[in-house]
């Protein structure tokens, strides 16, 4: 399949990796990425080293009691299954989903502007708990909006039930909404692949007589194979790690789920530190393997990079099937994201969940509480807006750096590369615990700071950027960089005039994954955030524990929309920023 | 003596004179007056000496309206800034214990459930037992019943749990009001609870409940349960919809703000119950260790028990009279001992 690849290719393709050019090493933007790489892997290390030094060596000599106890754990082997089971599968739904919907909206006729380009991703601006949280009140057996609505329609023709038809506490629902909050990982990676796969090929293909179809599968898929790997990756990692979900849905269902259990022994007294990081470690051991699977994929290096000539987009016309398309992608979207918003927002303003609402008495009572009236949750919107902006800049900086010069510098670099992506991989939590041990105290003492808050969202969210900044890197190919090269640019102007450019709308995105993961961090932030340094997730976190519905849902829009903003900006700016977006195409659909 | 006295409470004024002379508002001063007047030294020296600390920092369980009160009470009393942080048990805990073993605990004194936390605390000396802090005439008077003599702490709030039940669905003549009530074939599917395995309270809150009516009630109570919630928010929240019409344990606390709202949600205390009791400690290493020990000499007090206790559903030890007819403390030691049988019984393990 790939050998179609090569056969249509202006010249052989070889691995990015092979491609170091002589002097690399010993170059100045080397050797600072390996610094930063350096100081990054301390960062991630050093408290994951404080919170297993802690675990192994707590009686004063090494102790495997804790490896025994985990294993010991009740219930482990349904507990791994379930966990598996929900992330797979709604991994697999959801990269058909997002692959689809990218498809559809990048190749064909049927885009609608940025409705298309940015509503897949709005599921993704809603904190998971909160999202959550709308879906229980969508289809809660009894007095869930969708349920309530079947039965009345059902009942105009003669069927009455007393609940359903629908049941979130169920498989399904969970897994449902687990999909719904991976599909825009697929959409947003499958997309930037899309955006920047060298069209000619598709060009090609279909000249050649081929049909859509079978360009789709022949040389788009393969194409853009990095970028899904990518996302493959992204959505096994958040899945495993996904802990709002599972709580308030699960428990409900009579589901474990592994990051449940991990909390649930931590938030015991005394908390089970030992089975908590021995369950991360089975999380870890999944991760590792998707990670290796991705490397296999993106480090194969048979798939389509950007080649050196100019083209454009030639958009598939549909047509008659342009207008169903369209329906279905308007329903998806109605259905993920305005669904459960409105959910929320008729809660905001009813005051508490009921079915039986009273539209003469709405008001923004909660709204006005949940923000205007509480300067705490005004300072901690400042924070997370803050925190979001310089750390997605430093985050997604770094693992430019660290993709394009530190990964690919042997074994040193492999290491570094490993070291700064591996200790996310564990609970949040755990290596939250792992911060305050290591930085809250002397000689640091950054407990209760801003500070803290920047390095732990920077150690945990960092591996989400190195896989898109990856993703990035790998689509650049080999033939412009040596073309400068050749052409006499020295490293520097190769990275801002070739790399920089070209990366940029993977960058960009990878930018705006992390801004929405720091603002809408919950776990870490709920045990190193407070009154000194609120941020909105430890905010949310307190309402859930002791506030209402509509406080909570009302301050969840509140940062929805805030989130929507940045990320619609960005999403603008890296269309601009694409090479192929060409101000005209084609079909005129831009 | 008369005149040593005397002339201790004039040294005193005089220093308060100079502090007050670079901040903190009037309450203070006038605190540490009448504690000088009245020949409390120690009081009065504490407070000049928290004063000069400037401020306090506090974790509360207890929710965010009356923390407020009490923070503003405190600071209008004695000039102190107070501030607080409000957490359930669980992260309050985890969080305390992480910052403590980093020898920066961030609150200066806590409020919380009294839990096998709050021993453990003491034992690792992140906290210092009540009688041994210092603080002037401990336990001042509260009842004695509420003083915990181990692990060296008291009860500074009660809330005695119930059931609510949402009042569209059940008249309040039917609602339940006693244990044998839930098992009543009409509430079958209609009962929500709180997730037994998510707070150490519920064991023991269980182990009551199957002291008096044995092992077998908890199972036919498993077959009346509809769902698990983890927490009172979502449960009450679930109950105000109509997606159950009776939860169990829930509090006051959780069902009368959700009811102000025009919720149709109603709560009964029955006789035999116990509930969260919330402790008082002051950390070992406090940033504020004066202004710590003041903090705690208040909420102490009966003064400001009582607006910590300002809510209803709450209830102060000083209020005895309050209290539900059987309210049951239980040794969480022992309610551990049959902690997987409990939870079993009831379907959480």
């Amino acid at each position: 399949m790939p050998s179609v690849l090569t056969d249509l290719r202006p010249a052989p393709v070889r691995r990015p990796a092979a491609r170091r050019p002589r002097g690399r090493r010993s170059s100045a933007f080397g050797r600072a990425g390996i610094g930063i790489a350096i100081l990054f892997a301390i960062l991630a290390l050093y408290p994951l080293g404080a919170v297993v030094h802690r675990l192994l060596f707590s009686g004063g000599g090494f102790d495997l009691g804790p490896v025994q106890e985990t294993l010991a754990e009740p219930g482990l082997g349904g507990l791994v299954v379930n966990t598996v089971l929900v992330v797979v599968a709604s991994t697999a739904v959801a990269l058909v989903i997002g692959t689809m919907l990218a498809w559809v909206n990048e190749r064909t006729d049927a885009r609608m502007g940025v409705l298309t380009d940015a509503l897949p991703m709005v599921p993704f601006l809603l904190p998971p708990v909160a999202g959550a949280i709308g879906w229980v009140l969508l289809l809660s057996p009894r007095a869930g909006y969708v349920n309530s609505v079947l039965r009345d329609l059902l009942g105009t023709v003669g069927i009455t039930m007393s609940d359903g038809p629908f049941d979130i506490y169920s498989w399904y629902g969970l897994i449902l909404v687990y999909t719904i909050y991976q599909v825009p990982y697929a959409f947003m990676l499958a997309s930037a692949g899309l955006r920047n796969l060298d069209p000619s090929l598709e060009e090609q293909s279909r000249v050649s007589g081929a049909g859509p179809l079978r360009t789709l599968r022949k040389v788009t898929m393969p194409g853009v194979k990095p970028s899904l790997a990518g996302a493959v990756l992204l959505m096994l990692w958040s899945g495993f790690g996904l802990f709002s979900i599972p709580a308030v849905i699960g428990t409900g269902a009579d589901i474990d789920i592994l990051s449940v259990r991990i909390v649930e022994s931590l938030a015991e007294y005394p908390p089970r530190t030992g089975v908590a990081v021995g369950l991360s470690l089975i999380v870890v051991g999944f991760v590792a393997l998707a990670w290796w699977g991705q490397r296999l994929v993106v480090g194969r290096g048979r798939h389509a990079t950007v080649g050196g000539k100019g083209q454009r987009v030639s958009r598939i016309r549909l047509g008659r099937w342009r207008g169903p398309v369209r329906a279905l992608m308007v329903l998806y979207l109605l259905v993920t994201t305005v669904l459960p918003l409105v959910a929320l927002l008729i809660v905001s303003l009813t005051g508490f969940w009921t079915t039986k609402i009273n539209w003469g008495a709405l008001g923004f009572d909660a709204l006005r509480r949940a923000i205007i009236q509480d300067s705490t949750t005004q300072e901690a919107l400042l924070n997370s807006l803050g925190l979001g902006l310089l750390g997605a800049t430093i985050g997604i900086g770094v693992a430019a750096v660290v993709a394009l010069y530190v990964s690919k510098a042997g074994r040193l670099g492999r290491f570094l590369d490993g070291a700064i992506k591996f200790p996310s991989t564990l609970s949040h939590i755990v290596l939250a615990v792992g911060f305050v041990l290591a930085l809250a105290g002397p000689p640091f003492e950054l407990g209760g700071t801003l500070t803290i808050l920047l390095l732990a969202y920077l150690a945990l969210y960092l591996p989400q950027a190195a896989v898109a900044a990856d993703a990035a890197v790998a689509q650049v190919g080999g033939e412009l960089p040596e073309a400068s090269r050749v052409g006499g640019a020295g490293e520097a102007r190769t990275f801002r005039r070739i790399y920089l450019p070209l990366m940029l709308p993977g960058l960009i995105t990878g930018w705006a994954l992390l801004f929405v993961r720091m603002i809408g961090d919950l776990t870490a932030s709920s045990i190193l955030a407070g009154t000194g340094n609120p941020v909105v997730g430890f905010r949310i976190l307190e309402i859930y524990q002791n506030g209402s519905y509509a406080t909570l849902a009302a301050l969840s829009t509140v940062l929805t929309v805030i989130s929507c903003t940045v990320v619609l900006v960005v999403m603008v700016l890296s269309r601009r920023s694409a090479r192929w977006s060409a101000p005209t195409t084609p079909t005129g659909a831009r | 003596m008369a005149l040593s006295t005397r002339f201790r409470a004039a040294l005193t004024a005089c220093a308060l004179l100079a502090v007050t002379a670079c901040g903190g508002g009037d309450g203070g001063e006038a605190a540490a007056d009448a504690a000088a007047k009245a020949g409390n030294k120690a009081l009065s020296d504490l407070i000049t000496k928290a004063r000069e600390e400037g401020g306090v920092t506090f974790y509360s369980v207890p929710p965010e309206d009356v923390a407020r009160a009490l923070a503003d009470a405190f600071t209008e009393k004695y000039g102190i800034d107070a501030t607080f942080v409000r957490l359930t048990a669980a992260p309050l805990a985890q969080r305390f214990s992480a910052e403590a073993q980093a020898g920066r605990p961030g609150a200066d004194v806590i409020m919380v459930s009294n839990s096998p936390f709050y021993a453990d605390g003491i034992a690792k000396d992140w906290l210092t037992p009540l009688p041994e802090a210092g603080i002037p005439g401990y336990p001042g008077g509260l009842p004695a019943d509420f003083v915990l003599a181990d692990p060296g702490t008291a009860v500074v709030q009660v809330q005695p749990s119930g059931f609510g039940y949402n009042t569209d669905m059940v008249s309040e003549k039917d609602a339940p009001k006693d244990w044998p009530d839930l098992l009543d074939p009409k509430w079958k599917g209609k009962i929500l609870m709180a997730n037994p395995k998510s707070s150490p309270a519920y064991v023991d809150f269980w182990y009551m409940i199957e002291k008096e009516y044995g092992i077998d009630y908890l199972q036919d109570l498993r077959g009346q349960v509809a769902r698990f919630y983890d927490g009172t928010v979502p449960l009450t929240e679930a109950m105000a919809a109509g997606e159950g019409a009776i939860t169990v344990p829930n509090v006051t606390s959780s069902v009368q703000p959700v009811a102000a709202k025009g919720a149709p949600v109603a709560i009964n205390v029955p006789d035999l119950t116990n509930g969260p009791e919330i402790v008082a400690g002051v950390a070992t290493k406090a940033q504020h260790p004066h202004a710590a020990r003041l903090f705690t000499h208040f909420v102490l007090s009966e003064e400001g028990n009582r607006i910590l206790n300002s809510q209803p559903g709450s209830v102060s030890p000083y209020d005895k009279a309050k209290m539900p007819a059987r309210f049951t403390r239980i040794t969480h030691a022992d309610a551990v001992r049959k902690e997987k049988e409990i939870l079993g019984a009831l379907g959480a393990d």
